[in-house]
């Protein structure tokens, strides 16, 4: 009995208490803003955590797709969990980035758009526990002391569109197929006509961690590297024949779509892999042949991908710094059997787009994550005039 | 008469009774002769069958001794069988040596001495005529080894030759890959980057950076060789502050590789189609967010050579 009472005071404490220390060092070194000209922030409550994205927007953002990260992080709350802890978390840290947005970068609050993303949506009416994302919304209004602040629960059509938009310049937008790779599912697609008006959504159960789950699920008992990418081979297989090939030949995409562009955590990894010497780069052209050396490579050598071996080339000391940090950094998000599933989803999705006969053009985009962020601000701003 | 038939019966007699005294006389005679004979059979011809085998066995082991030394000395490959037909004489030597010692020697003792001795013989002589042959064999291998070190000799001395004339052509060849090479790459002319400021809207060109709206990059390509269905020039535009000028992530997605292996960052990658010995004029315009004062320098890149580089100035 008093076990019981002490886990659930216990359990919240202790993540109220591991939130605000997270918080704390996370924006301890934040920059105060005297100029605010172009920074938006924005702020999802998404499936695994709550994300701040802070940006600058160009005046050539739309034309060019460029806009400069300033901060980029997230914290770990679960919300879809549903649970009283995980409840407060989230709410602790959307205040708490909410008021770094606000004091430390010195934005109005017209500048902070928060959402709540499609993933959590979607699990909260699977549950029915839609009530939640509503208290949680009020109890953000209340914290930060505005009652009518906007906070946007998106649908997954509108979380892609809006990625799409965010991500891909105007010159690209209506010969880009935009996906992006979760880890419970993909998502994304296309503007088939010649305006933003209709846009045409393209939808996975797969993801990286549900293509890796399954795999584990499969090798049982053996669970050796070699058995896994046995196994791993034959889920992605089933994958292809089953949906993705489906998925891609109805969407329509292939003969609309010049350009592949794949964003998600896998398209980060795999880009800062590929080419660390494009580490400052937001968006890498790989070709098919490329991904599919890594998918190869990672399995059969993945000291290849080491810290240590990527950065030995490099000469200038702080490019090497910074390759070596980015680098420990993939590998600290995703360890070689999720690189190895990940990256095996994306050259299936890939291969649709295969021909003998016509040329596409593929690129990872490593922000995509802060995509939708412009192409909010854009929106809201239209809205308003 | 009468007188002269006893004269002659006792001639007669007397030479009959003379015979049988000869007859009796030499029958004595012969008859010890024989037994002396036969008494020197058993002993002095023995003796005398011991004394010659000794003799050819002393003469057969010292020829062996000698045979040996030389056989030690120039039949190493065939130790082994030398071995074993030395282990051979060893034996016979032995065995002979150990009959002839006893005192209480028998006939047949000696025949199986003779035997063995006449075994010996033939293994010394079998030893002589291999080692006859080794050596001419060896010879021949000599002879033959001359001449194929000879050959060997010659052909390392032509494959130095060829080895020396392929590097020379190696290089040769790299030095006109390098040259057809660079004349497949573009002849690039009147490179300029330029700034504009836009007043009144009309574009006018610019050294102050504050007034720079965009930056123009235009510059001509010839080549009198290829043929490009599909030519790809890079260009680099460097910054004061030396970052590549990347106003357009998805225009400079990827990294120029040089033909000396480096890679770059570049710009922008204009991709177009060529035709042999047409004058193509190239023209682009760069939208950076802002311009920094300094020094901006251009490079262009074809082929993975750089084929013409220029500055400007911004104050």
């Amino acid at each position: 009995m008093f076990n019981s009472v002490l886990r659930r005071i216990c359990i919240p404490a202790l993540m109220i208490i591991y939130t605000t220390v997270n918080l704390y060092a996370q924006n301890a070194n934040g920059t105060k803003f005297t100029s605010t000209n172009g920074i938006y922030t924005g702020i999802e409550v998404g499936s695994k955590g709550v994300k701040m994205s802070v940006v600058e927007i160009g005046k050539n953002a739309k034309s060019s797709g460029a806009f400069k990260i300033i901060k980029d992080t997230s914290v770990n709350t679960d919300f879809i969990s549903f649970s009283p802890a995980s409840f407060t978390a989230t709410l602790n840290g959307l205040t708490s980035f909410y008021n770094t947005a606000v004091k430390n970068y010195n934005l109005p609050s017209a500048n902070v758009f928060t959402v709540i993303s499609s993933g959590v949506k979607m699990q909260a009416e699977k549950d029915e526990k839609t009530t939640w994302i509503k208290n949680l919304v009020d109890s953000f209004r209340l914290r930060i002391n505005e009652p009518q602040k906007e906070v946007e629960v998106v649908d997954v059509e509108k979380e892609a569109r809006l990625s799409h938009l965010g991500i891909i310049p105007e010159n690209r937008r209506f010969n880009t197929f935009l996906f992006d790779i979760g880890s419970g599912n993909t998502k994304g697609g296309f503007f088939p006509g010649n305006d933003t008006k209709t846009f045409h959504l393209f939808q996975l159960d797969w993801g990286t961690k549900s293509v890796a789950n399954l795999t584990e699920k499969r090798c049982g008992d053996q669970t050796g590297l070699p058995n896994y990418y046995k196994q791993l081979q034959r889920v992605l297989a089933g994958a292809e024949n089953t949906d993705i090939s489906y998925a891609v030949n109805t969407s329509g995409a292939y003969p609309l779509s010049d350009n592949i562009a794949v964003s998600g955590g896998i398209a980060w990894a795999m880009a800062t892999l590929m080419h660390p010497e494009l580490m400052n780069n937001s968006i890498v052209a790989v070709s098919l042949d490329e991904v599919r050396r890594f998918t190869e490579k990672i399995y059969t050598n993945p000291d290849a991908y080491t810290p240590a071996f990527l950065s030995a080339n490099i000469n200038r000391s702080t490019e090497k710094k910074i390759i070596t940090d980015e680098v420990a950094r993939v590998h600290k998000v995703f360890d070689q059997k999720a690189l190895l599933a990940g990256s095996g989803l994306m050259l299936k999705v890939m291969r649709q787009f295969q021909s003998s006969f016509e040329t596409k053009q593929f690129y990872l985009v490593k922000n995509g994550q802060v995509g939708w962020v412009s192409a909010y601000v854009d929106q809201s701003i239209k809205a308003k005039q | 008469m009468r007188d002269s038939r006893t004269a002659l019966m006792i001639m007669l007699s007397v030479g009959l009774v003379g015979t049988w005294v000869y007859h009796l006389y030499d029958k004595t005679q012969y008859s010890n002769k024989r037994k002396e004979i036969f008494v020197k059979d058993s002993l002095a011809v023995a003796q005398d069958v011991k004394d010659s085998l000794q003799k050819i066995y002393s003469l057969t082991i010292n020829n062996l001794d000698a045979q040996l030394d030389s056989s030690k000395v120039n039949t190493g490959m065939l130790k082994g069988e030398l071995s074993t037909k030395l282990s051979e004489i060893y034996r016979l030597r032995s065995e002979i040596a150990a009959i002839l010692k006893r005192n209480d020697t028998k006939k047949e003792d000696l025949v199986l001495a003779r035997r063995k001795t006449a075994e010996l013989q033939q293994l010394v002589q079998d030893l002589e005529s291999r080692n006859t042959s080794v050596e001419e064999e060896k010879q021949q291998i000599a002879s033959v080894l001359d001449k194929v070190n000879l050959q060997v000799k010659n052909l390392e001395g032509n494959m130095q030759q060829l080895s020396q004339e392929k590097e020379v052509l190696t290089q040769e060849n790299k030095v006109l890959t390098e040259k057809v090479n660079l004349a497949t790459a573009f002849v690039a002319s009147e490179v300029k980057l330029a700034a504009v400021a836009i007043k009144n809207s009309k574009e006018i060109e610019t050294n102050n950076a504050g007034k720079t709206e965009k930056m123009i990059v235009s510059f001509a390509v010839q080549n009198n060789v290829s043929d490009y269905e599909n030519a790809e020039v890079y260009i680099i535009v460097t910054q004061p502050d030396g970052s590549v000028m990347k106003p357009d992530a998805w225009e400079s997605s990827s990294a120029l590789q040089t033909k000396s292996g480096e890679k770059k960052i570049y710009t922008r990658k204009i991709k177009f189609e060529y035709q042999k010995g047409e004058a193509k004029r190239l023209f682009f315009s760069l939208n950076p967010d802002e311009y920094a004062k300094g020094s901006y320098s251009l490079q262009l890149y074809h082929n993975g050579y750089m084929i013409a580089q220029s500055s400007r100035m911004l104050n």
